[in-house]
């Protein structure tokens, strides 16, 4: 296989006492989705920081295109391409499409020794871009806060995109959505892939990543429970795998004898 | 007699156009605003006002008397640049800092209405151009009560200041000071504050810590919320009656304290003249063109009294609210 | 270009719910019923008179301009409790400098310049570097800076009260930058005012600097994962917000000719209060410069209008309370229609 855009040897970090991730190694190529999956607490969040440079490991090196790199902060990853969309921060309610699009790299207007937001020129951008996935804004004055949960998802990783990302890490991009929302975001997944972009796609719901994924990581406190090809994973697989396989089965007896108990009115401990 | 009466009325209408006055100015009703540097709510200056008003009434005139909702030159200064939209016949402003009020008065002259000042200002209201100044001399006022404090036997005396900035009450402790070390004596300035009781007692109780051999207190305003901690102060740390304790401006608490004994005198500038004879100067001047002040153009106003002997005529007096 | 997909779900507001959502709106609608308000009662009595109507236009100049920046900085979602103090200090160094120090004026001014920058970047420094929230911060200030105030001018002139400045600096012409009569008794400071909120105004709505200003008070993660220097657009906030009340305090100085212990206080509350009136959110993200120069008029309005109707003063801070309440909760239902997040 060709050299991964990002790749992940051994990573460990720590907290104090708390072993929030051991002895991670991932990868990413061009034109794939990596899902990573795992319950909460289970150090997902811990290895996207890392990969987006917004926390450094304690042990393991990270690679872009094969080269180790240190990354001293989201920039430094960002200008090596790539780009986190976070799920709740990617965009900004009380300000407009176009404006949001273009944050950080607004276009540029000079009149005489002053400088201008040119508000055409990143309104036709976005236009562009967003028409791009499919998405039709009439009125780009209009303010972010009132797209749907979904079409604010796309907007952010249109943007990632758009600012020449390579590779998109996308931290529960669908769970705050509903099917139809979420079905607008996984559609955006496979045309980026379709574009030979990779994609780290971050989740708790079997159903968003089984579609798409091209590979799925699965965690498990802190360190890595298991990676399955798409051919090899179904449904069940995954879900016997993400909840710590025996664990959630003997919780899923505890729950059935519970409600059995309450049914025959028996004392609850 | 009939004929007789109509000459005179005609030679004195002559008279009063010649002098430039109108006929029967007495009965034109004169309109006066009042600028004061603080709220004009609080005990002293509601005093000020109640004379205002009452001088209104006496003299047929339209009176106003405003301030600024906490002490505020900026604020002064804006009130009287709108009271001077208002074309009042007369104005009479608290010069709490003269240069900062300087153009606003000049502003009301160019206007043509004449200003007068009361309260605060007696060094400087001649060149802002008030034409005449009703107050107390802070100085004089304090050099007063710190020779009737010397003549009590003080030697080392705290002056209190709650408005540190505001250029009477610091006079007065100068005032306190100089006739103090004139006598041999020591005098240091403690700040207090009105609106927070709290510092006013910790200020007074560092103060004798620092130095117990303090044997007086002056300055401070008895109408505030100072005179009751500052009682109370005392009677903690035991030293009611071995502090001689003197006032400026007395208010309805601490009346009792001078029956008592626990206050020795208190020092009034007399807040109900402050607003009552400004208003009875402009309407002098401005219907029969007449001064009063002489060459110096001060009216003073203070420096007076009240002890044992008086108190109780002064008592009745604060409770008619006419003091 | 546009495929029409089923799932765009932008639509056109009608035109007035688009003006009624903007946040000014709200303020505009009041100080027009104010102003009529007053010029009905008091209009007899000089309100409508051009020395009536600047007055207010002087008082809404001197809280507007510190109300400009500190609009800027709320919308980047910090506060600065200390710029009332700071319009005393910054005055006291102006006026010890010239009556005491005995330096030409842009000396003292530029003292009281270098102060005001250091003093913002220090404060901007402890907010953005060491996490403490500016509230704290400049509340510290607000306390600093006027025991400062007292403190220095005790020490060097014995008393908290500097006279004779106009004295002092004679003829220099410089002082008519910030003193003096535009027209009639309209104060040069108006001119300052206006200029502060044409420049804050098109900073903040036409510049990519504005812009930065939204996203980092609206979101400062999503700023920061966007690129955006949160860190220096805060700082720059906060210096702002320090130059405008040496502005403040350079105007008063220069036109009163003294400097007091008092100056300037209340004013981070003043400033505040223009600011939300005219729908400036104080969580961040959300403001406007010219809701701001509204909330400004408004002030002016009621206090001077509150004497040209003959009522008693003592109501005048009740009655900032009541718009501001009032103010804030038009302002929240405006904001509930955009927001949903």
């Amino acid at each position: 296989m060709a050299t991964p855009i990002i790749e992940a040897r051994s990573v460990s970090r720590y907290f104090g006492t708390v072993v929030a991730l051991k002895d991670i190694s991932i990868a990413v190529h061009a034109g794939e989705v990596v899902c990573l999956l795992g319950d909460n607490g289970a150090g997902k969040s811990t290895l996207i920081k890392i990969l987006s440079g917004l926390e450094r490991p304690d042990e393991g090196t990270l690679a872009i295109d094969g080269q180790p790199v240190n990354f001293r902060s989201p920039r430094d990853a960002f200008a090596r391409g790539i780009a986190t969309v976070y799920q709740d921060l990617a965009v900004l309610p009380q300000m407009s499409i176009s404006r949001n699009f273009m944050l950080g790299m607004e276009p540029i207007r000079k009149f005489g020794p002053f400088r201008f937001f040119d508000e055409a020129k990143a309104g036709a951008i976005a236009r562009e871009e967003l028409a791009k996935i499919g998405i039709t804004v009439n009125h780009l004055k209009q303010k972010v806060g009132t797209m749907s949960g979904g079409e604010r998802q796309s907007l952010a990783i249109a943007r990632a995109e758009y600012r020449g990302a390579r590779l998109l890490i996308l931290d529960e991009p669908t769970s705050a959505l509903g099917v139809n929302e979420a079905a607008i975001v996984l559609r955006h997944v496979i045309r980026a892939r379709a574009r030979g972009l990779g994609v780290v796609f971050i989740t708790h719901n079997v159903h968003h990543a089984l579609p798409i994924g091209d590979r799925f990581v699965i965690l498990n406190r802190g360190r890595v429970a298991g990676t399955f090809a798409r051919a090899e994973m179904d449904e069940a697989a995954l879900n016997r795998h993400m909840g710590g396989g025996a664990e959630f089965e003997a919780l899923q007896r505890d729950l059935v004898a519970l409600a059995d108990q309450l049914k025959t009115g028996a004392t609850v401990h | 007699m009939k004929i007789t009466r109509s000459v005179i009325g005609l030679a004195a209408g002559a008279l009063l156009s010649a002098s430039g006055l109108a006929a029967h100015a007495e009965d034109k009703q004169l309109y006066i605003i009042g600028v004061f540097h603080a709220d004009v709510s609080n005990s002293f200056s509601s005093v000020v006002k109640k004379g205002v008003e009452q001088a209104g009434k006496d003299l047929n005139v339209k009176v106003e008397f405003v301030g600024p909702d906490k002490f505020d030159v900026v604020q002064e200064g804006q009130l009287i640049e709108a009271a001077i939209a208002k074309k009042p016949d007369g104005l009479f402003v608290s010069l709490a800092d003269c240069d900062a009020l300087k153009p606003m008065v000049q502003q009301a002259i160019d206007a043509g209405i004449p200003v007068m000042s009361f309260n605060s200002g007696a060094s400087c209201f001649k060149q802002v151009g008030s034409l005449v100044h009703v107050a107390e001399d802070g100085l004089e006022a304090g050099n007063g009560a710190g020779e009737r404090l010397v003549a009590l036997g003080a030697k080392n005396v705290i002056c209190l200041n709650h408005e540190v900035g505001n250029a009477i009450l610091e006079d007065r402790c100068n005032g306190i000071k100089a006739a103090v070390e004139k006598a041999g004596g020591k005098v240091s300035i403690v700040p207090t504050s009105l609106a927070d009781p709290s510092v006013t007692k910790g200020a007074i109780e560092s103060a004798f810590l620092k130095d117990p051999t303090i044997d007086a207190i002056g300055g401070e305003w008895g109408g505030g919320p100072s005179p009751a901690v500052i009682d109370q102060t005392l009677t903690e740390l035991n030293l009611q009656g071995k502090v001689i304790v003197s006032y400026f401006d007395p208010g309805l608490d601490t009346l009792p304290m001078i029956k008592e004994g626990k206050i020795a005198f208190e020092t009034s500038q007399v807040p109900f003249n402050q607003g009552y004879l400004p208003v009875e100067f402009l309407a002098a001047y401005l219907r029969y063109g007449v001064l009063p002040g002489g060459p110096t153009g001060v009216v003073s106003n203070g420096g007076f009294f009240i002890d044992k002997t008086n108190v109780d005529k002064i008592t009745d007096l604060v409770k008619g609210g006419i003091y | 270009m546009t495929m029409a997909l089923p799932h765009s779900r932008t639509r056109e507001l009608p035109l007035g719910r688009r003006i009624v959502e903007r946040p000014e709106v709200g303020a505009a609608i009041g100080v027009i019923v104010l102003w009529v308000f007053f010029a009905i009662i008091g209009g007899s009595d000089g309100f409508l008179t051009t020395r009536g109507i600047a007055s207010y236009l002087n008082i809404a100049a001197q809280v507007g301009i510190v109300g400009t920046t500190v609009t800027l900085l709320l919308i980047a979602g910090e506060f600065d409790l200390s710029i009332g103090s700071m319009v005393g200090f910054s005055g006291m160094i102006i006026a010890l400098g010239t009556t005491q120090a005995g330096m030409p004026l842009w000396l003292a001014l530029l003292c009281a310049l270098a102060f005001a920058v250091l003093y913002g970047y220090a404060v901007g420094m402890l907010v953005v570097r060491w996490n403490i929230p500016s509230f704290i911060v400049t509340l510290a200030g607000l306390f600093l800076l006027r025991g400062a105030t007292i403190g220095f001018s005790r020490s060097i002139a014995q008393q908290p009260y500097i006279g004779g400045v106009k004295n002092a600096i004679g003829t220099d012409p410089l002082q008519y930058l910030f003193a003096g009569k535009l027209w009639e008794s309209l104060d040069v400071g108006f001119l300052w005012w206006i200029g502060l909120v044409i420049v804050g105004a098109i900073v903040l709505t036409k510049t990519k600097f504005g812009n930065w200003i939204f996203a980092v008070g609206g979101s400062p993660s999503a700023a920061r994962a966007s690129g955006i220097p949160v860190a220096r657009v805060k700082i720059i906030l906060f210096i702002a917000v320090s130059v405008s009340g040496v502005l403040l305090a350079a105007i008063q100085v220069l036109s009163l000719g003294s400097a007091d212990s008092f100056r300037g206080q209340g004013k981070e509350f003043e400033a505040a209060i223009t600011a939300v009136i005219g729908g400036t959110s104080l969580s961040g993200g959300t403001g406007s410069i010219i809701g701001t120069a509204i909330g400004a008029l408004t002030l002016g309005i009621v206090r001077q209008g509150l004497f040209f109707a003959g009522v008693d003063y003592d109501w005048y801070q009740a009655i900032l309370g009541l718009l501001l309440l009032l103010a804030v909760i038009i302002n929240q239902f405006a904001r509930r229609n955009v927001s949903k997040s």
